[in-house]
């Protein structure tokens, strides 16, 4: 058992991404472990979005593979690779507008049931998906909002609204975009608290600006800069390294 | 909300029973011509109601459903003359004239070449969407009016309707309650699609396509099922119409009537399937009485259309569920 | 061979009136985001207004103008009562709305034309042969059709590339606001953008109108054989847009002339002219078909 908790659960192998002259990923490798959060952080435009797209499989990779559970992935597509348990959030919010919020959470809850080609019977009396519907809500702290049409939502809720929708499908590994992002500090504080929480249970990994947060929460920390990664560590290891500092940490974040 | 779910069932209601006192109140005024109208109408809407759930909740613009409408109408007209004539169709069979046989074929045929269509055209969205199917349905227009051996441009004459037994089809009220039994059946088929599981996947592909693939679904697998759906209701649609009139030609799949088609659905109210029945109603009832003042009623009809357009974004039944003004949405897709 | 290079001649002329209406389509599409049915109402009004000038003795220049300008001022007329309030709609919006104003227009030429076709000859000048291909003379409109053709997309090409106006046009495609702040009037400028789209399309109406029955509807034949174009070609290409214009240009052209020959090779001579002229009309669409199938995006796939 221990064992198995060592070994990464998800791992990138010297991804290369270009766009025309640009690269945007630059040989990165990372692994990730259940019970351990691997914060990704870099300035604007590192291509920290680029990295996690091609390991949630939107982006096909260049070069390079990505593995999870021992397999293979890198061929695999995005909504393949979300079935088998690697769940991603959105740096700019992606919730279904119409739907109610509960709405949002019982399609992806209903991802993880694979009937989807059933006709009749309405999905609104699924007792199944309402109940692990209104448990992923509570888990996030959006119980009181279950009718409201998500699009009415405030900004920090609809993030939360996201986070619960990665949680709906069971997954081993979450990809996380800032989910932070245009939150207040209260707020940040509660996802903060949420993610220490699910934290024994899953491989995450955390693409965050702030500093503070990032030191709080990751076990491990990479660097990205112009898609290359410069170092990764502990929270410490990377506190006090000097190119970390020139390259990132002196700008001012 | 409550409110509205309940509006929305009232003009359902009132829809159907208005449909029902057609052929009495038609006996009443010894019009029965009113029947033959009300009839088409409801042809119509059964395409219409077809189109609405890839329209309105997949959020799927198909400007050639025409094609399918044709499809099926050809499929009931080409079977029927091998009936008729006893002639060969295909390893030795003389076609059917069973509705039982003709219908289901007919839907089964438009669902094939929709998934044909729909393989190629679903790929891509928005304006490409638009105009692929546009094209499709102008490739199977160019197909039966070069199709000579069944009339090519001048069509076909079905010489029997369809046949169910213990019913008469030449009977125009039978045919015409038929053909609302069914567009009742479409209705409420379609009514417990929207609310499923599968349609609330349509429904999640039409507003955020990206996010459902994050959720683990494949748009595409669930957009060509509702294609195909749509393209089999206009098979049917158009079986029912070539027994209508007892004739099928290539008009039936030009390209105006799958705007017509589309027309019908908006006018009515997107996304609400029983609009489509309003909508048919008020086009043709529209279309009759124009035809009265002069026979160039399009120059009025194309106008009242932007006008419905610009303003009645709702359509009739969101002005009759009072959402018609609320419904201020930005734009769909993004610019 | 001779008559090959005559088709081939005519499907490059064909391809060129494809060309222009293709042009001032993805023009409006690309800058203003707007998909409007109703550009091949502007065609049929071109056509319709040169050939009655030219019919009532304008001559052809005259006539030509007369044309252009009739379509230029109903596609701004157009744009400024109709399109502006659909910018922001969706494109099913914009599809209903232009629909009903091909309803107005198709209705409306009949009122004021009547049902029956009309024609229109080319200019006297221009009505001869040119041999510049020894022994094969070919018409001389036809060559100045192609001609016209060739430098108002050069000339369109540099205007957008090259030039200021172009500069905002493209900036304008990307970002209304920042050239609304940069103090451009831009609904303005969309509207003299669409009467010049609109010109285009009448410029081919006008061209159009010595080969084809100039009749209510015309449009849309036409409309929906651009719509071909721009799908093959690819969306905002302009290179898409050339190659695709002539592809379907040369494809409808030649496949009308030659597949029934093919066909005959190997079908008797009844079945093959039958199967033959049949295929010929289907063929441009089997061919979108096929291209759609390996590169869905078409064939010049612009990025997003
Ligand atoms: N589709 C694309 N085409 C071209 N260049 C792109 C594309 N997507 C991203 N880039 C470029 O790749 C680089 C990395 O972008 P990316 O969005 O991954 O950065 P990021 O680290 O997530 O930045 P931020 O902190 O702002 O979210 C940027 O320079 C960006 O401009
Ligand atoms: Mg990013």
């Amino acid at each position: 058992m221990d064992n198995a908790q060592d070994r990464p659960v998800f791992e990138a192998r010297n991804l290369y991404k270009s766009y025309g002259g640009l690269r945007a990923t630059d040989d990165l490798s990372i692994q990730l472990e259940v019970g351990k959060i691997h914060a990704l952080i870099g300035p604007n435009g590192a291509g920290k979005t680029t990295a996690l797209s091609q390991l949630s499989g939107e982006l096909r990779p260049d070069g390079g593979q990505v593995w999870f559970d021992g397999q293979d992935i890198t061929r695999f597509s995005m909504p393949k690779r979300a079935r088998m348990g690697v769940a991603r959030s959105f740096q700019i919010t992606a919730i279904f507008d119409d739907f109610t919020v509960a709405e949002n959470v019982a399609v992806a809850v209903q991802s993880r049931t694979r009937h989807h080609f059933s006709f009749w019977r309405a999905v609104t009396r699924d007792v199944q998906i309402n109940k692990r519907t209104a448990a992923l809500l509570d888990q996030v702290g959006l119980a009181g909002f279950a009718s409201r049409r998500a699009a009415d939502l405030a900004h920090g809720q609809k993030r939360q609204l996201e986070i619960a929708m990665a949680l709906a499908l069971d997954p081993k590994v979450l990809l996380l975009d800032e989910p932070m992002a245009g939150m207040g500090p209260t707020e940040s504080n509660q996802l903060a608290e949420l993610l220490e929480r699910l934290k024994p249970d899953f491989a995450i990994l955390l693409v965050e600006h702030d500093m503070n947060i990032v030191f709080r929460l990751a076990d491990v920390i990479s660097v990205l800069v112009n898609g290359a990664m410069i170092a990764s560590g502990s929270v410490d290891q990377i506190r006090e390294n000097e190119d970390v500092q020139k390259a990132y940490l002196a700008e001012g974040y | 909300m409550v409110k509205n779910i309940s509006r929305k069932s009232w003009s359902t209601i009132t829809i159907f029973v208005v449909l029902a006192l057609v052929p009495p109140v038609a006996h009443a005024f010894d019009n029965s011509f009113l029947i033959t109208m009300f009839n088409r109408a409801v042809i119509y809407a059964v395409a219409a109601v077809g189109l609405d759930l890839i329209i309105g909740f997949g959020g799927m613009v198909s400007f050639g459903h025409a094609a399918f409408f044709g499809i099926g109408a050809y499929t009931a007209g080409i079977l029927g003359t091998h009936a008729f004539d006893g002639s060969d169709f295909i390893f030795g069979w003389t076609g059917s004239n069973d509705a039982f046989v003709v219908w289901p074929l007919a839907m089964l045929v438009a669902a094939f070449f929709g998934l044909i269509i729909g393989l190629i055209s679903l790929r891509t969205s928005g304006v490409y969407f638009i105009m692929i199917t546009l094209a499709f349905a102008q490739l199977f227009y160019f197909f039966f009016v070069s199709l000579s051996q069944y009339g090519g441009e001048d069509g076909l004459s079905l010489w029997d309707r369809n046949a169910i037994p213990g019913l008469d089809l030449y009977d125009r009220n039978t045919f015409y309650y038929l053909c609302c039994a069914i567009l009742l059946a479409v209705w409420f088929l379609l009514s417990r699609l929207v609310g499923s599981r599968f349609g609330r996947v349509i429904i999640g592909c039409k507003q955020n396509e990206r996010r459902m693939r994050a959720l683990g679904y494949d748009p595409l697998l669930y957009k060509l099922t509702a294609f195909c759906i749509s393209a089999a209701i206009g098979g049917l649609a158009g079986a029912l119409i070539a027994n209508h009139s007892e004739f099928v030609s290539p008009g039936l799949l030009h390209w105006s009537r799958s705007g017509e088609l589309m027309v019908i659905v908006i006018l009515g109210g997107l996304g609400t399937l029983v609009g489509p029945i309003y909508g048919a109603l008020a086009l043709f009832l529209m279309e009759e009485s124009l035809v009265s003042f002069t026979e160039h009623w399009q120059v009025i009809l194309g106008p009242v259309l932007i006008l419905v357009v610009v303003f009645f974004r709702g359509g009739i039944v969101g002005f009759l569920s009072g959402a018609g003004k609320a419904t201020v949405k930005s734009g769909g897709d993004h610019g | 061979m001779l008559l090959f290079l005559e088709q081939l001649l005519n499907g490059l002329q064909f391809g060129v009136t494809l060309l222009l209406m293709a042009s001032g389509l993805t023009l409006i599409f690309g800058i203003m985001n707007l998909i409007n049915l109703a550009h091949g109402s502007l065609f049929m009004v071109g056509a319709y207004v040169g050939a009655t000038a030219i019919a009532h003795g304008s001559g052809f220049f005259l006539g030509l103008l007369a044309g252009v300008g009739a379509a230029a001022i109903t596609g701004m007329v157009m744009e400024f009562v109709i399109m502006r309030r659909l910018y922001r709609r969706d494109h099913l919006d914009q599809v209903l709305a232009t629909f009903g104003l091909i309803l107005f227009f198709n209705e409306m030429v009949s009122i004021v034309w009547g049902r029956q076709p009309i024609a229109m000859d080319p200019p006297a000048f221009l009505s001869g042969t040119v041999e510049f291909i020894p022994g094969a003379p070919y018409p001389a409109f036809r060559l100045a059709v192609i001609a016209t053709g060739i430098l108002v997309t050069g000339f369109l090409y540099f205007l957008v590339m090259k030039t200021r106006i172009g500069m905002w046009i493209r900036a304008g495609a990307s970002n209304r606001e920042m050239i609304g702040a940069l103090g451009v009037n831009i609904s303005l400028l969309y509207t003299l953008l669409f009467g010049f789209g609109a010109a285009l399309a009448g410029l081919a109406g006008v061209m159009a109108a010595p080969f084809s029955a100039v009749q209510s509807g015309m449009g849309e034949n036409i409309l929906i054989l651009t719509f071909v174009v721009i799908v093959i070609g690819g969306i905002g290409s302009i290179r898409g847009a050339v190659a695709g214009a002539l592809l379907i240009g040369l494809t409808d052209t030649l496949g009308r002339v030659y597949i029934p020959d093919l066909m005959r090779l190997w079908l008797p001579p009844s079945v093959a002219d039958g199967a033959g002229a049949s295929l010929a009309s289907m063929m441009i669409y089997i061919l979108m078909a096929v291209v759609l199938a390996f590169r869905p995006r078409g064939l010049f796939q612009t990025h997003g």
